[in-house]
């Protein structure tokens, strides 16, 4: 053997990163070189042998998996036996045993990844001889044909494509480097095919002539496969350490149907999320939207959509995933007793300028990235809707109701990532959204014989910046610093008679110290403040409650009014231990201790989390911890509330498992059950309202998911749940607002030839409850009836079921790619039931419906 | 802590109540009570008001006329727990008769100041809400009814009840005024437009502590034929406008009912018959 090069290639499926953290790759520490198989000097043969090594916490190589081998015979018409190649295969495995590497790291913690290693066996020159390691036995090399492979649409360098460049029976390959660069030294003059081979991409060919004394320089656009999309380069997971945690990357929702390709829209979509109601919002296990929290990496945001529901304040390009609690969080997270959402933003690593552009009958966005030098990267991006323009065009000029601010929206982001060094990064991230929407009402006294103006508005403008420390200064220790400042307002009047204005100041400062103290202990130990100044200027009546219904604005005399500021603030500190003890368990105790501002109140919430590896592919999940959520602020400021109102409790446990028998497939089923005290009910007294609610929700979640194989993609999850509540000893047992029996979602996404594609998404959801009205009374006073209502949601809103279609059709440029797409909303046009609306008298009724079949088109656009 | 979004519902409400197929509040078919009015309106120490209601019925109704010392509520469906044992004896029998109209009388100021306190009233000095309740019954149906009456515990500043002008039609190529009348039924061609005007008689519109007036408001009923709006502010002259597209037939006589309303607890009414013709 001349010699034997070892080149690792691409780190291909790191299984315990999550998208999104800093990885530190594992560097080579000790070589091992395989032996060359004597059988195979005399057809001097060259020898590729290519693995998936399995590298564990500590560095060994704890796995090895073959892929392929492939040979080149120097003597011409030599046959090449089976047993040699078996040989070479044989002897490089026993060398990838022997290699030891330094241990990834994310966040400076050891984890477990896989990597794609090639051992390179080079034929000896002349009689097979002991090998010898002798890079000195190499000719100098001429290099005479180098070039770069790339992604055709988005550019981005390929790093371990195959390049093969034939001439006759001579062959010879090359690697691609980090950049996507391959080089061949000393080909024969003449011309030369070339094959391209590279990872979730088309094979490319190509043929070239080389001449004597002359270096040819060549670039490759590869065509994605359809397993492969444009903006994704490491689809990893983290290991799951919650009872129930699930994610939707960005490449997973882009094409989901009904959600313009935005993954925070796609959460609709999964277990546990229930059908929102007109105040829009992700009710999660019978709590109400309220109650679930969304944060953009870990700092919380108030408002995560725009009116209407149509889009998230978030672009897709600049996320990577987007993760979801149910329930049975990290002590992390607090103060919601519904679920947590929490996205994850791309790690940004542009070679070069690259972008996207997306124009539908909605809105429009554009979003760019680009390298700052070696260490760091910056993002922007913006988008602002149209349909005011669309809508305002819709409506008749002598309708009585006109948009004089149809449902606008503009949103804009940057991002910044600087690594100065290995330990540390920065990252800055800014995010600003507006929202308005106003009706003019052309004889306001029809609607409301109280009202003094004949508009209704709303609007909203929200405002985020946040900075990010993380420093991994070793294996065992790594810190997450984050500050962020955040500005909320909002405005509301309708006809003069309900007016809310509220600004919303906060600070947020989170800290997460990571410790490795044992191989099989880490601990994190951390502090979640937030300060939040409110101003509020509010003329309206109380809000309608849990349980409560409201058709029509309430009489003049019952508006309320109260203008203010007020400062609260919100202290968390939390530990958390994750132990195992064995391979197949890890045990999470944790506790929070929580200071509420508003309520003033201290509470303490341990949780506990298990997780058991039954089979490689069987894991049982357990889960049971408290949950503190504050009252709401019209619940605790008077004269609309209570100021001594307390926060709410939520105890919630849930027991599953997850079966995962192929790669892209698995299957999850999830027992729930969480009791509910110190609800807020409001009372018939001077109090308002007291902490006397309880309420209990159980239930089964169920969810199959694909990943993308043999073309197709998706999932189905259902819910089957109660949500129950009692206010108070007196008063039974009734059902939640957003209690809903059956809940199923179908989402499927299917490639086809020639780049086309198709998705599918059908829901269905039992109705929600709503509090009927049994009657009216004649109201001298407001020249109108009201209602008398009926037992707190005993009636439910009809089935919803609805089917959402989507066609994609692309076209791959070498530069950039091309998208089209027509997403039909409600394909068979179904009048689901939004709510209930009742005649003038309260004796008849018929539903609201929800939007009806609406088909939007689109192009995308990336480079 | 409160969300940006709470005002999303009440948006809600006024959105979704657009493009309805559910009956018109103006448009009157069966039993309705289009007003309840109280003469006076205010009710001071010593004084008594006549009640009066603006029934509509295609067949004969019974009145049950009675009164709660407080405001019932929706939050408790409106019902009154008050038991004739435990009223102040010096205030009306809480049953007020079953006539078309009522009477409401009020004792001497110290007898009505002391059953304010022992009906644990906060502002006695300024009187106390009180409300009426009527109930119109036919055979086949039920509406009932409420007003609230403030009692005043001293005399009570001006508060007069709104006095209607005519209303009259627009021949809109004449540009003249047809005052419609209340005693005979009114001849109109069907199937056209008819421009309207009502407006307050001058004088009836209450000049308010701070110098400003009522704000008065008409609603409109009709039986048959179309209004293009239900309620109308007065504004000057020619005060209310509306206008009512006649159906293209009717045997029956159609019935205009207008009622103006100060927003102080002050309503007045008129009904106008309609005869339709060939244009």
């Amino acid at each position: 053997m001349r010699y034997v090069t070892l080149i690792p290639l691409v780190l291909l499926a790191m299984t315990t990163v999550a998208l999104g953290q800093a990885l530190t790759p594992p560097v080579l520490t000790e070589a091992a070189q395989p032996e060359y198989p004597p059988a195979a000097s005399q057809a001097r043969l060259d020898a590729t042998v290519v693995f998936h090594l399995d590298i564990d916490s500590e560095g060994q190589v704890e796995g090895v998996r073959w892929v392929q081998t492939s040979t080149r015979a120097h003597v011409r018409h030599a046959v090449v036996a089976p047993e040699v190649v078996a040989q070479f295969q044989l002897n490089a495995e026993t060398a990838a045993r022997r290699l030891r590497f330094s241990p990834a790291q994310v966040d400076g913690v050891a984890v477990p990844v896989s990597l794609q290693y090639t051992f390179t066996f080079l034929a000896p020159e002349a009689a097979p001889t002991p090998p010898q390691v002798s890079p000195q036995a190499v000719p100098p090399p001429i290099i005479n044909l180098r070039g770069v492979v790339r992604a055709a649409g988005t550019r981005r360098r390929l790093s371990g494509a195959l390049v093969i460049a034939k001439q006759g029976e001579e062959a010879f390959e090359a690697t691609t480097g980090p950049q996507g660069d391959f080089r061949f030294f000393n080909l024969g003059v003449g011309e030369w095919t070339l094959l391209i081979d590279a990872s979730g991409h088309r094979t490319g060919r190509d043929k070239q002539t080389i001449v004597q004394g002359e270096l040819l320089e060549v670039s490759y656009y590869l065509q994605p496969s359809p397993e492969n999309t444009y903006d994704v380069v490491v689809q990893g997971e983290r290991v799951e350490r919650e009872v129930t945690r699930r994610t939707l990357s960005t490449q997973a929702a882009a094409t989901v149907a009904g959600t313009m390709g935005d993954p925070v829209l796609a959460l609709t979509d999964l277990p546990g999320v229930a059908q929102a109601g007109p105040g829009g919002g992700r009710p999660v296990r019978g709590s109400s939207p309220q109650d679930t929290r969304f944060y953009v990496e870990g700092v919380g945001v108030l408002i995560d959509e725009h009116v209407g529901g149509f889009r998230s304040v978030l672009p897709s390009q600049m996320v990577q995933e987007v993760e979801f609690y149910p329930g049975n969080f990290s002590v992390k997270y607090g103060r919601g007793m519904g679920g947590v959402v929490d996205v994850k933003l791309k790690e940004l690593a542009p070679d070069q300028l690259h972008g996207a552009f997306d124009v539908s009958l909605l809105d429009a966005g554009l979003y760019l990235e680009a390298p700052l030098g070696d260490k760091a990267a910056i993002a922007v991006a913006g988008r602002r809707s149209y349909i005011d323009v669309i809508l305002g065009a819709a409506i008749p000029e002598d309708s009585d109701v006109k948009l004089t601010t149809a449902p606008r929206w503009y949103d804009y982001q940057l991002l910044l990532d600087w690594r100065p060094a290995p330990a540390h990064q920065l990252r800055l991230f800014g995010l600003g959204a507006d929202d308005a929407m106003e009706l003019f009402f052309d004889n306001v006294a029809d609607v409301d014989p109280d009202a003094s103006q004949p508009t209704a508005r709303q609007a909203n403008n929200s405002q985020r910046a946040s900075l990010q420390y993380r420093f991994t200064p070793s294996r065992t220790f790594s810190n997450d610093l984050r500050i962020a400042m955040g500005r909320d307002a909002g405005q509301t009047s309708v006809f003069g008679r309900f007016t809310l204005g509220f600004r919303f100041l906060n600070l947020t400062l989170r800290d997460e110290a990571r410790l490795h103290l044992h191989k099989t202990l880490n601990v994190t130990v951390g502090v979640d403040a937030r300060l939040e100044a409110s101003k509020y200027d509010v003329h309206a009546f109380r809000p309608p409650k849990e349980g409560q219904s409201q058709d029509t604005l309430p009489p003049e005399q019952e508006s309320l009014d109260a203008a203010g500021t007020r400062t609260d603030p919100y202290v968390a500190g939390f530990v958390e231990a994750e132990w195992t003890p064995t391979q197949q368990l890890t045990v999470i105790p944790g506790v929070r201790v929580d200071y509420f501002g508003m309520g003033r109140a201290t509470t303490f919430d341990p949780r506990l989390m298990l997780r058991y590896a039954l089979h490689p592919q069987l894991t049982l999940k357990a889960g049971v911890g408290l949950v503190h959520q504050a009252p709401e602020l019209d619940e605790a400021i008077a004269p609309f509330g209570n100021p001594d109102i307390g926060p709410a409790r939520a105890l919630q446990t849930s027991v599953g498992a997850k079966w995962q028998p192929l790669d892209f497939l698995s299957g999850e089923v999830t027992l729930f059950y969480k009791h509910l005290d110190h609800l807020v009910r409001p009372v018939d007294d001077a109090d308002i309202y007291r902490n006397e609610g309880r309420g209990r929700v159980a239930g089964l979640e169920v969810f199959v998911r694909q990943q993308l194989a043999f073309g197709l993609s998706g999932w189905l999850s259902y819910t089957l749940s109660r949500s129950e509540r009692t206010d108070g000893t007196s008063v039974g047992q009734r059902l939640f607002d957003y209690d809903q029996t059956h809940i199923l979602s179908l989402v499927a996404r299917y490639e086809l030839p020639a780049n086309w594609s198709v998705g599918a998404r059908w829901r269905l959801v039992s109705g929600r409850p709503v509090t009927p009205f049994v009657g009216g009374v004649f109201q001298e006073d407001r020249d109108a009836y009201e209602g008398l209502k009926g037992a707190p949601n005993s009636e439910r809103l009809p089935m919803f079921h609805m089917l959402d279609l989507r066609v994609d059709k692309r076209w791959v440029f070498d530069q950039w790619a091309l998208s089209t797409y027509l997403s039909v909303s409600n394909t068979y046009n179904r009048a689901n039931a939004q709510d209930i609306s009742y005649s003038f008298d309260y004796r008849q009724k018929e539903v609201v419906a929800g939007l009806p079949i609406l088909p939007i088109l689109g192009v995308t656009g990336t480079f | 802590m409160m969300s940006l979004n709470n005002g999303a519902p009440a948006l809600c409400v006024l959105i979704c109540a657009c493009g309805s197929d559910l009956p018109n509040y103006n448009e009157v078919h069966g039993l309705r009570v289009l007003a309840v009015a109280a003469s006076p309106s205010w009710l001071g120490p010593g004084a008594e008001t006549q009640l009066e209601a603006l029934v509509v019925s295609p067949d004969p109704v019974q009145y049950r006329w009675s009164w709660c010392p407080w405001v019932t509520e929706a939050s408790g469906n409106f019902i009154c727990d008050a038991r004739p044992s435990t009223l102040p004896t010096s205030l009306p029998s809480l049953d007020l008769g079953q006539q078309a109209t009522a009477q409401f009388g009020l004792p001497t100021a110290d007898l009505l100041k002391a059953a304010c306190l022992e009906l644990g009233g906060a502002e006695c000095d300024l009187g106390f809400d009180v409300q009426i309740r009527l109930e119109v019954k036919t055979e086949t149906d039920e509406v009932v009814a409420f007003k609230t009456l403030h009692l005043w515990t001293q005399p009570p500043p001006t508060q007069n009840n709104p006095r209607l002008s005519d209303t009259a039609w627009l021949d809109t190529p004449q540009l003249q005024a047809t005052q419609l009348s209340t005693v005979t039924p009114n001849r109109l061609a069907s199937g056209l437009d008819y421009p309207l005007e009502a407006g307050a008689a001058e004088g009836a519109q209450d000049v308010l502590p701070d110098g400003s007036s009522e704000r008065l408001l008409v609603s409109w009923f009709v039986d048959g034929g179309e209004l293009k709006y239900g309620r109308t502010p007065v504004r000057g002259e020619p005060g209310a406008t509306n206008t009512w597209t006649a159906p293209a037939a009717s045997e029956a006589p159609l019935h205009l009912y207008v009622v103006l309303r100060d927003g102080r607890g002050g309503t007045t009414w008129q009904s106008y018959a309609i005869e339709l013709e060939a244009p």
